[in-house]
């Protein structure tokens, strides 16, 4: 009865196994909370007051102007339209270039059963206006150069989208036996006439593919970092020229364009600003009715003591 | 390289049969109830079948290959069927009156066999905080539901607009166009409901498991349970219950064994009305030391024949055995007590440790029982001489006779009869005037809280002799009645006799009795002692522990106070009942209304102890069947529940039994604990005998699982998880349903059952061959069907992917669950073992509060975490055309719950000591702290529910907010939704694992591990997930998203913002939620501030 070798009966004397490991209690306590809240407080009020005035100087134009176009009401996250591409296809892949995945339905074949290329809805439906900047001194337009370098991720551009290996040293070659897009006026292949910025490496195509977060959103077109317009727009009259091809009225959309400066923390948005000044406010005023409270406790335990 | 590798790893990932563990744990749980349904089983005499305690082994059955029996009561008392044996383990426990010892373990558990008899309604068992969980498992449902069907109408409501149902850059596929629109609204709410399913946490199901079952060591390895004399520690049974143990209301113990120690000393004896106090015998002329008691007759001495006839009545009446003996004898579970003696190198042996006790007592008056020899007991007399006794019958000791019986025969050809009982039942049998002269040492002996035996004999006629004999014989070879046969023989025999004296045994109390009953008093668990034994003796224990205080106001119920008076019993106990409820209910309750809650100890507030005994009791329950009996029930249950303590003496087994179901089905079915003891082994016994028809169980399981490893091969191949729903319902119809064999030829031909021994159908042979059947049907399955197969519209689905794999599972486990979890509780036999009575204040002031603590957290923070997880999720809808685009990523959505969040909640659930485990112990009010499954009611359940929605909504609107221009990072490039889902997913990871940061009161380095490296490793890993182009995989998602997130400060100062946001109001709520006044202060323990002041206190 019970006579078991003792050793495998008696429990170890570990500090693990009698829950004694050293540990540290840390306390909640309204002595450390209200340090605290007041340490948030002044910090968020201080970061707040730094972005508050660096997103209000994005509205000056100085420094390297950037030019987005916008839309309204246009629903790149519905889940049919975001997952209608072919990244292997985006990739370089012969083999999905020549049979592109079934998500790309309906935008995966085209007259004759011809794969597209790049296929997909999201592709097919580039953004395909173009813009003009002029700047006019005494009534001569001077084009604003817009650079389309740089208005794609790094990674992108370098790594995620390549073209299919050329064949011959022409790129249109390596798109035989494809279609164009049924939306799209030419090739992929004839996107640009600068070989680094043609075909699935288009800029402007890798900015459309990355989808946008919400509806309404905007995406960048180009940045002025050229020559005098480096620095900043000088004040005085521009003129945008527009070449409207893209419909949106169908469904009730808008586009616009807009220009603007980034600072270190992006473009201009005033939420985050006003969300750490109102926030940091609120701890500060939190903390002081802690105070109060906890005074009012304090002295009513020390009567009852 | 190894991308493929993992790819690979992942494609076939689903030979592994995760579904059958679950099938698996189904079929056995269902499969359990075709035991307990089985008419055969079922005994009329006893009004029960079988009893299945756990689900666990019944394939166990059908590989018996050793049988274990004991012959007395299993073999011999009842019918002589083996398969009476089964059901045997319940009868067992029904008869096992709690007076014998089986041994020093105390063991307890809040479904110990009391409550097996109990509680009939296998649903009672079910854990408190199961059944938490499955109330707030539904209202996630309801809000899974809902959220689904309001996702489904607002995308027709929101698609009615022009241009939002098919705008030109969104075009449908033919395909789409042709579907009815009922079934695509149809396969709409699927859709929600699998993008939305993650808020049922699943995998807290198996974290509540872990933790239980990794939690329950630190009970079996917490040294304090040690016990250096028996060598051993706690012994956990179950690990389904620990939180039980935190929450119990009401203790049932014993008093013999439990509250004492059952270790026997004989203190003094009483013969013909002459007091002999023994003192040391050894230094006595003759073993003898006269004492003053009050009624004796100073130094004065009964006569030596009459001093003689009792020593050798002590020497003769039991059923000692002398050395180690195999058989034992009387009511014995497993094993006996041992009492080795010195000086004679012998030992006696005994069912009850009473006998062994009165032996040795004899012993010391100089008459020592030498043993038996054949048919002759042997003994030494005072003169060293051996006197020898031919035993011709025992009349067995039973706990409704309360007494037992020798006849022997004297050299000399007399016939005696020896009979040794309860005062109760020898009193009745004896000659009026030889009761007045030991009745007065009988009550004296009570009252000091010995227990008391009355010897008598009675010489035998050799006529009457040849009667009784004729008539023993007759009744032991009975066929039908035997029992009540035999009793009415053992009845007429024991008539007439002559009452010599008198014994009184000391029954020592446990180490720390009184402090542990205090502690319970304190942690305000109401203790009910449960007893054969006398009113007096019990109530003398009563007041030793301290259960009774002096203070402590008794409500009397017994046959005594009903005798008061000359009224009916029935009427009397009216007036009882309404008296004893007036005082104790209802004047509480003015009590407290008066004085609200400043209510002091001494100001009126009364504690009150109620005593009934055994012949009231059964007054109560079974009073004639008209309206008055239930109102009796009612009344007497409202006054027991009053009362602190609750002390029910000469209580027949049974009558334990009911009165422990009285209180468990009682309004609100409080947790209950009882206290017993019991053999190791006898608990195992009985725990392998649960089962009946062994053979077929066997063969289901079997089958299941080799259905399983077969099945997936083929499945394999074509990565359809969600064929699941329609691949287990068969297989698990077959394995409930499935005879091969007729149950009448298994039963007539029992060879079949070696066609399963061993294992057989589960060894390699058979294993290869289901293999290898898998392997060829899956090969032709595979090419043959391949084409065919293919089905664009699946492919459509694999978007999400992830998600219908996890979804289907989730929603397998989920049906399954719901019903599984319920009744698997219930079945559970559970026992907590633990070497001594002391040792329960700790288990549960500290083991079973803090696991109920770490438990209802675990609950409450899953449903929490769970919720803010998903509701950012829903809200994108709303911005998303209603159109099931995830919000995450699908590696995020899985990993979520399995990776980045359960190890610092596991850990949690394990370490926390929210209070330190000496001051748990030294106030043990704070026990009531948590009493009534406090933390998991509705309102904290509320509560974390608020907390999940608000964090939801802030991690949302706080990112919208920003993204309001996606012109983030400052070169002025746009960031896209993946980006959004990311940014919101890191912030909720953050928040989560920092809030669990914030409520974890005891960091060891476990603690800080896993939580910093939680955190670490989701970074890491989503570098890893974004920094590798997958080549599985279809979309490249997360390709660099998340470095080039870290990479704009924007995005760091909203992490920042939010998670401070997010975390800063719960600090604020805790603050505010202190206790105010000091008299609260320990009731509201965990809260952050009177955590610190209790600390201050210390």
């Amino acid at each position: 009865m019970g006579k078991e070798d003792p050793k495998v009966s008696k429990p170890d004397n570990t500090a693990f196994t009698q829950q004694r490991l050293p540990a540290w209690q840390p306390i909640l306590s309204a002595g450390i909370v209200l340090p605290l809240f007041v340490v948030i407080g002044l910090t968020f009020i201080g970061i707040g007051i730094g972005l508050f005035i660096t997103s209000s100087n994005v509205q000056e134009i100085e420094g390297p102007v950037f030019m987005y176009y916008g839309l309204t009401n246009y629903y790149q996250n519905y889940r049919k339209y975001g997952i209608s591409r072919d990244d292997d296809q985006l990739f370089g892949n012969i083999d999905s270039l020549k049979s592109p995945a079934n998500f790309c339905s309906p935008y995966q074949m085209g007259a004759k059963q011809m794969p597209i290329a790049p296929c997909g809805a999201i592709a097919n439906s580039l953004f395909n206006d173009t813009f003009r900047l002029f700047y006019k001194v005494n009534e001569v337009y001077t084009e604003v150069l817009l650079d389309d370098n740089g208005i794609s991720w790094w990674t992108d551009y370098n790594v995620k989208f390549r073209n299919p290996p050329e064949i011959n040293g022409s790129l249109k070659n390596a798109f035989e036996g494809t279609v164009k897009p049924l939306n799209w006026p030419k090739p992929v292949y004839e996107l640009s006439t600068n070989p680094n910025n043609n075909g699935f490496i288009n800029q402007d195509f890798l900015v459309w593919m990355r989808i946008a977060a919400l509806p309404n959103f905007r995406k960048l077109y180009r940045r002025i970092s050229e020559g005098n317009w480096s620095r900043s727009l000088p004040a005085g009259n521009y003129s945008l020229e527009i070449t409207y091809n893209y419909p949106v009225l169908s469904f009730q959309g808008k586009k616009k364009v807009v220009f603007s400066t980034v600072t270190w923390m992006g473009g201009k948005n005033s939420f985050l600003g006003i969300a750490y000044l109102v926030f940091g406010s609120l701890s500060i005023v939190m903390a002081l009715i802690m105070l109060i409270v906890y005074a009012k406790y304090q002295v009513q335990i020390d009567r009852d003591m | 390289m190894f991308t493929d590798f993992l790819s690979f790893m992942v494609l076939f990932n689903f030979i592994i049969p995760v579904s059958m563990y679950v099938t698996v744990e189904m079929q056995k749980f269902l499969g359990s109830f075709f035991i307990s349904w089985d008419k055969d089983f079922f005994d009329p005499e006893i009004q029960e079948g079988a009893l299945v305690n756990t689900s666990d082994l019944n394939e166990e059955l059908g590989q018996v290959e050793y049988v274990f029996t004991d012959k007395t009561g299993t073999l011999t008392q009842n019918n002589m069927e083996f398969i009476e044996c089964c059901i045997d383990g319940y009868q067992y426990n029904y008869r096992d009156s709690r007076t014998e010892l089986d041994g020093f373990c105390v063991s307890d558990g809040p479904v110990s066999k009391l409550q097996e008899k109990a509680g009939k309604g296998k649903s009672q068992k079910r854990s408190a905080v199961e059944k938490s969980i499955n109330a707030f498992l539904i209202v996630y449902l309801c809000i899974l539901i809902s959220k689904a069907l309001v996702c489904t109408t607002l995308k027709y409501v929101w698609q009615s607009h022009p241009g939002h149902d098919e705008p030109w850059y969104n075009q449908k596929t033919q395909k789409e166009k042709d579907t009815n629109k009922f079934l695509k609204m149809f396969t709409d709410f699927l859709s929600f409901m699998v993008l939305f399913n993650f808020i049922i946490p699943v995998s807290m199901y198996v974290t509540v498991e872990m933790q239980k079952f990794l939690g329950s060591f630190f009970i079996s390895w917490d040294k304090d349970f040690f016990d250096p004399e028996i060598q051993e520690g706690a012994l956990v049974n179950t690990s389904d219950l620990n939180e039980e143990l935190g929450q119990v209301e009401y203790v049932f113990t014993d008093k013999t064994g439990t509250l004492t120690q059952n270790n026997m000393e004989f203190i003094e004896c009483c013969i013909d009305g002459y007091q002999y106090n023994y003192r040391d015998s050894r230094t006595e002329l003759d073993g003898f030391c006269v004492s003053d008691g009050p009624v004796s007759k100073l130094q004065e001495k009964a006569g030596k024949e009459k001093e003689e006839l009792f020593l050798r009545a002590l020497c003769l009446c039991h059923t000692v055995q002398v050395k180690e003996g195999t058989e034992l004898h009387g009511m014995d579970e497993v094993d006996g007590i041992g009492a080795s003696d010195d000086a004679e190198q012998c030992c006696y042996i005994a069912s009850s440790p009473d006998e062994v006790a009165l032996v040795k007592g004899a012993k010391k008056y100089g008459f020592m029982f030498l043993g038996m020899e054949g048919k002759h007991m042997k003994m030494q007399n005072r003169n060293k001489d051996v006197e020898q006794y031919e035993l011709l019958h025992v009349l067995d000791f039973d706990p409704v006779r309360r007494r037992m019986s020798v006849i022997v025969k004297t050299k000399s050809g007399e016939t005696l009869l020896f009979c040794k009982g309860a005062d109760s039942s020898v009193f009745p049998r004896v000659q009026a005037e030889e009761v007045e002269r030991i009745r007065m040492h009988v009550e004296r002996n009570a009252m000091e809280g010995y227990r008391t035996l009355c010897v008598a004999y009675k010489s035998l006629s050799s006529e009457e002799f040849e009667q009784t004999d004729a008539a023993l014989q007759d009744a032991r070879l009975a066929l039908q009645d035997r029992e009540e046969r035999l009793a009415q023989v053992y009845d007429q025999v024991e008539a007439g006799m002559h009452l010599i004296g008198a014994t009184a045994v000391e029954d020592r109390l446990q180490e720390e009795a009184a402090e542990t009953m205090e502690a319970l008093h304190g942690a305000g668990m109401k203790v009910w002692v449960l007893t054969g034994d006398k009113m007096e003796t019990a109530k003398s224990t009563c007041y030793a522990c301290r259960l009774f205080l002096k203070s402590t106001e008794l409500l009397e119920l017994t046959v005594r106070t009903l005798e008061e008076g000359d009224r009916p019993r029935e009427e009397k106990l009216h007036e009882l009942l309404l008296d004893y409820h007036k005082r104790a209910v209802q004047d509480r309750h003015k009590d407290k209304d008066k004085e609200g809650v400043t209510r002091s100890w001494s100001s009126g507030f009364r504690e009150f102890g109620f005593i009934v005994d055994g012949a009231t009791l059964s007054l109560v329950l079974n009073a004639s069947p008209d309206a008055s009996a239930s109102r009796y029930k009612s009344l007497f249950l409202q006054i027991c529940q009053n009362c602190t303590a609750v002390l029910c003496c000469r209580m027949a087994p049974l009558q334990k039994a009911q009165i422990v179901k009285m209180v468990k089905n009682s309004k609100g079915s409080p947790i209950t604990l009882s206290i017993g003891v019991k053999g190791k082994e006898g608990r195992q016994a009985v725990r392998n005998s649960d089962y009946a028809i062994p053979k077929l169980k066997h063969l289901k399981k079997l089958l299941l699982v080799q259905y399983f490893f077969y099945k997936p091969l083929y499945d394999a191949a074509y990565l359809t998880m969600y064929n699941i729903c329609f691949t287990s319902m068969p297989i698990v119809a077959y394995s409930l349903l499935e005879q091969h064999i007729c149950i009448e030829s298994l039963l007539e031909n029992s060879s079949l059952y070696r066609g399963i021994a061993k294992n057989a159908m589960l060894r390699w042979g058979p294993f290869l061959y289901w293999t290898l059947l898998g392997l060829f049907e899956g090969l032709v399955f595979f090419f043959g069907v391949y084409q065919l197969f293919w089905n664009p519209a699946l492919a459509d689905n694999g978007q999400v992917f992830g998600n219908w794999t996890f979804g289907t599972i989730v929603f397998t486990v989920l049906v399954f669950t719901v019903t599984l979890k319920e009744g698997r509780q219930a079945v559970r036999n559970s026992d907590y073992a633990i070497p001594k009575l002391k040792h329960l204040k700790k288990l549960l002031l500290v083991h079973g509060h803090l696991y109920y603590v770490r438990i209802a957290h675990l609950v409450q923070y899953f449903f929490y975490k769970n919720l803010c997880f998903i509701l950012p999720q829903f809200l994108y809808q709303f911005f998303c055309g209603f159109s099931q685009q995830p919000l995450y990523d699908a590696a995020y959505l899985t990993m979520y719950n399995i990776c980045f969040t359960s190890m610092p909640i596991v850990a949690y659930s394990l370490l926390e000591q929210h209070i330190c485990i000496e001051s748990l112990l030294e106030n043990a009010s704070l026990y009531r702290g948590i009493a009534k499954n406090a933390m998991l009611r509705w309102g904290p359940f509320l509560y974390w529910t608020l907390l999940g929605l608000f964090e939801g909504l802030v991690f949302f609107f706080g990112v919208y907010q920003l993204f309001w221009n996606p012109a983030l990072a400052d070169n002025g490039q746009v960031f896209g939704n993946w980006t959004f889902g990311t940014i919101v997913f890191t912030v909720l990871v953050f928040t989560v694992t920092l809030k669990l940061a914030m409520d974890t009161r005891h960091w060891t380095w476990v603690n800080h591990f896993v939580i910093w490296g939680s955190l670490a490793f989701y970074i890491f890993f989503s570098f890893f997930w974004g920094g590798i182009i997958w080549p599985f995989m279809q979309q490249q998602r997360l390709y660099f998203v998340f470095a080039n997130m870290l990479s704009s400060v924007s995005a760091w100062l909203i992490v920042i913002l939010l998670i401070v946001v997010s975390l800063l109001p719960d600090i604020v709520i805790g603050v505010f939620r202190q206790p105010q006044g000091p008299d609260r202060q320990q009731s509201a323990s965990v809260t952050p501030l009177s955590y610190k002041r209790f600390k201050e206190l210390d």
